[in-house]
């Protein structure tokens, strides 16, 4: 078993989930996103958060506008789509199961 | 010293490098085909590329004047390889978030961009290692960098191993052993290929089909190294360096100069060579154009006087034949013409090079056009032989034009002939061998035609009385008869069968060169033109043709049924047929 396969895959799973989160109470920049996953170590290399975002926008959970930036070109300001904030709903509800069942594997030892 | 340029991205002008504008493009072109299938490919590569941008406004704000390649590999790192990034065909085999979330707490990635202590090269991983790993095939491309006419044999040489010089000798060694085996008498059965110039052909033919390896990417495939950033980004510092050490130290390369500089004598021989040849395929592609234009504003139906007239029936037939073949033609002398000038063009950097897809155009059209024109040619022969053989039967049979003309002036036809005399050539007249070598006569020279062998002539509307018909002859053997039909009734003579000896005719001019001094001339031409000896000639008289109703035929006959004796003469030959009224 490689671990850090293992890692990744893991961090891959959750991306999405991550990005949801991020995203529940107020809207932000890609960058802002990348910064905050990056903070969070869930995120390696920037470029796999771009296929991801765009999937989501047009599975319709993401949405966002342009904005005109001060000094650099216009940016991607993303936020939930009402599809979004009850899938968010949904993962919730099965992260929680998720972190029960390791807890009570865990505690099993 | 580098050279800088300003790029536009997003509205945004950056200055950047040269050799970092180069990596940086070749990234974003890695991006885009990575993603090409993805749906909403071109946003995320759009996303990346904004991504960059923002980063190069970064770098700007904090004070960076331009942007260096070093700063690109980093940035190029930090976004990662296009194979780190996931497209939704990765993403199919996993089923849903089940894993438990394990915060690492390693830091490595988080790395500040603007590293000043971070100097560029470092951040190159020195990792040439990964030759035809992950099944990286090796491509075929020329070398543009190291070439001496089109880099074709440097191009072998990174393909097939092995040093440049030993290919490029070793072609010009072949070149020339071709050169002298291609004339042994196996070869010589190819003669309508030049045998001779087919290695050079290939190498031409390589020179247009293959592509050049000019950026870092390809010089990588054709190296057989996998294409990454990071290989990228070494083959472009390696070339960079490249190129610095040869301007700034231009008697560098000493140890080889001397074969050096006989290479660049031969490159450039071969450069006079190969521009002589097409310099020749552009005049005869003027010729040939002058020529159809000539045809096109020349009055109708009339062809300049260098096409054989013989066309003439077939253009007005099939007019198309003549223009496509005419169109192929220019095609096919215009195709080279126009990718030499192009290719001249590409590398004085006045033009862009033709992509691979223009390449194999312009090489599928000018095959095209060879298949098309050798039909139209097959096609125009077949015409012409059609045209050429109807225009030459006469009398039933195959006739050159001046046997024809001959028996139309002497009213003569081939009454026997036999099946199948339509396909073979045969000879009806000749020519010398009596008075001098203008005068033409009547031959059956062909052993198997002559049981078969009769002209005739009608005389029409003569005045009833006695005939006297005369001929000058000859023949090997007995068999031969000149006969005359009056009435319905056959009178005939044999004729005497002196071969090509003695003869009558030369005896009598002999006599008559004797008795009338005055008509010297005539007659002292007849003994000279016999070779003072005869050539067979004799002088056949039919007397008492007797005629009561107004049409005699007469002739020469040698077959059996006609003459009613057996033919045991392999030729015979006739001239000069008199019918005379006696009274």
């Amino acid at each position: 078993m490689n671990i850090e396969n293992v890692k990744s895959q893991m961090r891959k799973g959750m991306l999405d989930y991550c990005i949801l989160l991020l995203l529940q109470h107020q809207p932000a920049y890609t960058s802002d996103i990348i910064n905050k996953l990056k903070d969070a170590d869930l995120l390696v290399v920037e470029g796999t958060l771009y296929p991801l975002l765009t999937r989501m926008k047009n599975g319709g959970l993401l949405k966002y506008e342009w904005q005109e930036s001060t000094q650099g070109p216009p940016r991607k300001y993303y936020a939930l789509t009402d599809l979004g904030t009850s899938v968010l709903v949904e993962l919730n509800k099965a992260w929680n199961e998720i972190s029960n069942t390791v807890g009570i594997l865990k505690s099993l030892n | 010293m580098k050279k800088n340029i300003t790029i536009n991205m997003f509205g945004q002008l950056y200055a950047i490098d040269e050799d970092a504008y180069e990596l940086l493009k070749n990234y974003l072109d890695a991006i885009r085909q990575h993603f090409v299938k993805e749906e909403g490919g071109d946003e995320i590569a759009d996303d990346i590329e904004g991504r960059i941008g923002e980063l190069f406004t970064e770098l700007k704000s904090s004070g960076v004047q331009a942007i260096t390649i070093e700063h690109v590999e980093n940035i190029i790192k930090r976004i990662g390889k296009p194979e780190d990034m996931e497209t939704s065909n990765d993403n199919q085999s996993e089923d849903g978030t089940t894993q438990t979330i394990t915060a690492s707490s390693t830091s490595s990635a988080t790395q500040p961009f603007n590293n000043p202590g971070n100097g560029g090269t470092s951040s190159i991983p020195a990792n040439n290692s990964n030759r035809n790993s992950s099944g990286n095939k090796k491509k075929y491309y020329r070398d543009g960098n190291d070439k001496i006419i089109a880099g074709v044999l440097s191009g072998a040489s990174n393909y097939f191993g092995g040093d440049p010089l030993a290919w490029r000798l070793g072609y010009v060694l072949f070149v020339v052993i071709w050169n002298s085996v291609s004339h042994w008498a196996i070869f010589d059965q190819f003669n309508f290929v030049p045998v001779f110039s087919i290695p050079i052909l290939l190498y031409i033919l390589l020179a247009f089909l293959a592509p050049c390896a000019k950026t870092p990417e390809e010089r990588l495939k054709m190296k057989g190294i996998d294409v990454t950033p990071q290989n990228i980004a070494d083959e472009l510092a390696k070339e960079v360096k490249v190129k610095e050490a040869t301007q700034f130290n231009p008697g560098g390369s000493k140890p080889r100069g001397c074969m050096n500089s006989f290479m660049t004598v031969l490159g450039v021989m071969v450069k006079i060579f190969i521009g002589a040849i097409f310099l020749f395929m552009f005049i005869t592609f003027l010729i040939v154009f002058v020529a159809l234009i000539s045809i096109i504003i020349s009055p109708t139906n009339e062809m300049p006087s260098f096409i054989d007239s013989g066309l003439i029936p077939i253009y007005n037939e099939h007019p198309f034949l003549f223009w496509i073949t005419g169109i192929c033609t220019l095609l096919i002398l215009f195709i080279p013409g126009y990718c030499a000038l192009h290719s001249l063009l590409s590398s004085s950097g006045k033009a862009a090079p033709m992509s691979m897809s223009q390449r194999w155009m312009w090489f599928g059209m000018w095959i095209a056009t060879i298949i098309v024109i050798t039909v139209c040619g097959v096609n125009i022969s077949k015409i012409a032989h059609k045209h050429f053989i109807e225009d030459h039967i006469h009398e039933g049979v195959l006739m050159y034009d001046m046997d024809k003309t001959y028996f139309k002036l002497t009213q003569f036809h081939l009454k026997g002939k036999k099946e199948g005399d339509k396909d073979v050539w045969h000879d009806h007249t000749e020519i010398g061998d009596y008075y001098d070598d203008r005068i033409r006569y009547f031959s059956s020279w062909d052993e198997d035609l002559l049981d078969y062998y009769q002209i005739e002539r009608e005389d029409t509307f003569l005045t009833p009385g006695t005939y006297r018909l005369t001929a000058i002859t000859r023949t090997d053997a007995d068999g031969a008869y000149l006969y005359a039909i009056a009435d319905g009734k056959k009178s005939q003579i044999a004729i005497p069968a002196n071969g090509e000896e003695g003869g009558n005719i030369w005896e009598e001019a002999k006599t008559e060169l004797n008795l009338h001094p005055s008509d010297s001339l005539k007659y002292a031409d007849i003994i000279a033109s016999n070779d003072s000896c005869g050539c067979g000639w004799n002088k056949v008289t039919l007397d008492n043709i007797v005629l009561t109703g107004k049409n005699i035929k007469y002739g020469i006959s040698t077959v059996p049924a006609f003459t009613n004796s057996p033919c045991y003469c392999t030729w015979v030959n006739s001239m000069d047929f008199r019918l005379e009224r006696v009274n």
